[in-house]
């Protein structure tokens, strides 16, 4: 009996396959194709659909890792702008990414893109719990965005109202008192304040509350650029370049602090060192404030005519783009960059 | 620490342990080894099994005991992809397509380990038949190490963590690489 399968019992063990067997060579056939229940079938058939969702899903999933990725990438090395740009690119897709949200607005923030972040934060993030590690920061931002809008709300009327060259003295009257507004940003006001001042060629007092300002609020790194504009127009270009610095040190995405120091260095004769940093602020942002002048400027003082005038004709198709008219006086050859870029 | 009961954590995960015993049943047919009883789910400990003929030949019980690890991580990796990079890396919950994806896929390759059971048939085929050579025992027995590790390491949610890492590690990869 013993030779027989231990299934049937009716026919010869089958040893051919495995010396140890038990079974008969139809029994052994009939257990290796073991059946699967129907159910299973199911199983399979939801995990197949699923799988094929999966894999539909990956490539585009895939490439936005990809820009996620290279934005982190921007972001940890200081280039906010870049970062903010790519963080755009793939935020549609994923309205409630909460890490992306955060990401984005801290690099709006960075990037000294007030109104962007401010969208971000009013209809991304309002309501949300931030994540442990961005906690502190984003909620420390959020809280400058507010008095950043706070006081723009309150100062941009009188601004826009005012005849700022023929009232300037009753403009800074109005603006001054916000100083001691508990709801207003005092870096804020006194960068309007500055504004004003600068407006008058006042640079010395402009100079002042631009430092006041960005000891109040080193984070607003666009005041950093406006301080070295005016300490550059008051020749003081050690103190330019500092403050350009300063600036960069913070966001190396700052087209506004790399104009500033190619100008800088375009005035005092470094020239070819002055148009690498203009570059540099228009391939960041050509549209940034006089970055595509400053270009036109730094490549005719470099004797690259031809090209100087190519970038000139495209802006001035630009209707929206405000060009500074000292720039045609320079071309023209009734200006020295000195006159140009200084008091 | 968080401990939960083994069972609990099969319940939750019973996609992972239905495709974990279809894969013995498959590569049982593939190596053309009986299979007299399969148990696909069940509420008890083991949640499922697979029972079928000891092989003389030691590959064959070293591809059925593994095979669940290289079916369960494949098919896990595919269905988590797309989903791990959304939830974990871009914290996106309200995706529910991306939720059903990543427990289908943490189910999946949380049960990639083979259990003690295919480690103890692999010890009693392998290292105790004494017909096997030298050589390949040398190969299996780390392998037994390994699932032992990874059954004592499940208590420490290791299964979890190859499951995450499995799901994030590839993608990462795979982006490095393009």
């Amino acid at each position: 009996m013993d030779d027989y399968c231990s299934n049937c019992c009716q026919e010869l063990i089958d040893t051919s396959e495995n010396p140890d067997s038990s079974l008969c060579t139809l029994c052994r056939e009939e257990f290796i194709r073991h059946p699967i229940p129907k159910w299973i079938f199911l199983v399979i058939v939801a995990v197949m659909i699923i799988t094929g969702t999966a894999l539909v899903k990956t490539p585009a999933v895939l490439k936005d890792y990809k820009i996620y990725k290279t934005a982190e990438s921007s972001y940890n090395q200081k280039y906010f702008n870049k970062a903010a740009d790519d963080y755009l690119l793939i935020s549609d897709r994923y309205k409630s990414a909460l890490r992306i949200n955060e990401r984005m607005f801290l690099a709006l923030m960075k990037a000294q893109r007030f109104e962007e972040a401010y969208l971000i934060l009013d209809e991304r993030l309002a309501g949300e719990e931030a994540s442990d590690e961005t906690y502190d920061e984003i909620n420390s931002y959020a809280s400058l965005l507010d008095r950043y809008g706070l006081t723009l709300e309150k100062l941009d009327p009188i601004f826009k109202n005012e005849t700022i060259n023929t009232d300037y003295v009753k403009t800074y009257k109005k603006i001054e008192p916000f100083l001691s507004d508990k709801e207003c940003e005092t870096s804020v006001v006194l960068f309007y304040l500055s504004q004003l001042n600068i407006g008058q060629n006042k640079l010395d007092a402009a100079i002042k509350q631009l430092e006041e300002a960005l000891k109040a609020e080193p984070r607003y790194t666009f005041m950093a650029s406006f301080l070295g504009n005016a300490q550059r127009r008051l020749k003081l270009y050690d103190a330019a370049i500092k403050s350009y610095e300063s600036a960069l040190a913070l966001n190396l995405d700052d087209e506004t602090a790399y104009r500033g120091l190619g100008v800088v260095y375009l005035v005092k004769g470094e020239k070819e060192k002055g148009l690498a940093f203009i570059k540099k602020a228009y391939d960041i942002n050509k549209n940034g404030l006089f970055v595509a002048d400053a270009y036109v400027v730094a490549l005719h003082a470099n004797g690259k005519i031809d090209e100087s005038f190519a970038i000139y004709s495209e802006i001035k198709k630009d209707e929206n783009y405000i060009i500074d008219k000292d720039m045609d006086e320079y071309l023209a050859g009734r200006k020295t960059l000195e006159q140009l870029y200084t008091n | 620490m968080l401990l939960i009961p083994g069972i609990v954590i099969s319940v939750i995960t019973f996609p992972g342990v239905i495709v974990h015993e279809l894969a013995h049943q498959f590569f049982c047919r593939i190596c053309r080894v009986p299979v007299f009883e399969v148990c696909y789910f069940r509420f008890e400990n083991p949640c499922g099994y697979v029972i079928h003929e000891r092989s003389n030949n030691p590959w064959k019980n070293f591809i059925i005991s593994i095979g669940p690890f290289i079916f369960n991580t494949i098919i896990g990796l595919i269905i988590i992809f797309p989903a791990a990079i959304e939830v974990i890396e871009f914290k996106n919950f309200s995706n529910i397509l991306s939720l059903i994806l990543i427990w289908l896929g943490v189910s999946i390759l949380m049960h990639a380990f083979p259990s003690t059971g295919d480690a103890t048939s692999l010890y009693e085929t392998v290292i105790k038949n004494k017909k096997v050579m030298l050589p390949v025992k040398i190969i299996v027995l780390p392998v037994i190490g390994l699932i032992y590790l990874g059954a004592i390491g499940s208590v420490f949610w290791l299964d979890f963590l190859y499951a995450i890492g499995i799901g994030m590690l590839i993608p990462n990869l795979i982006v490095n690489l393009l």
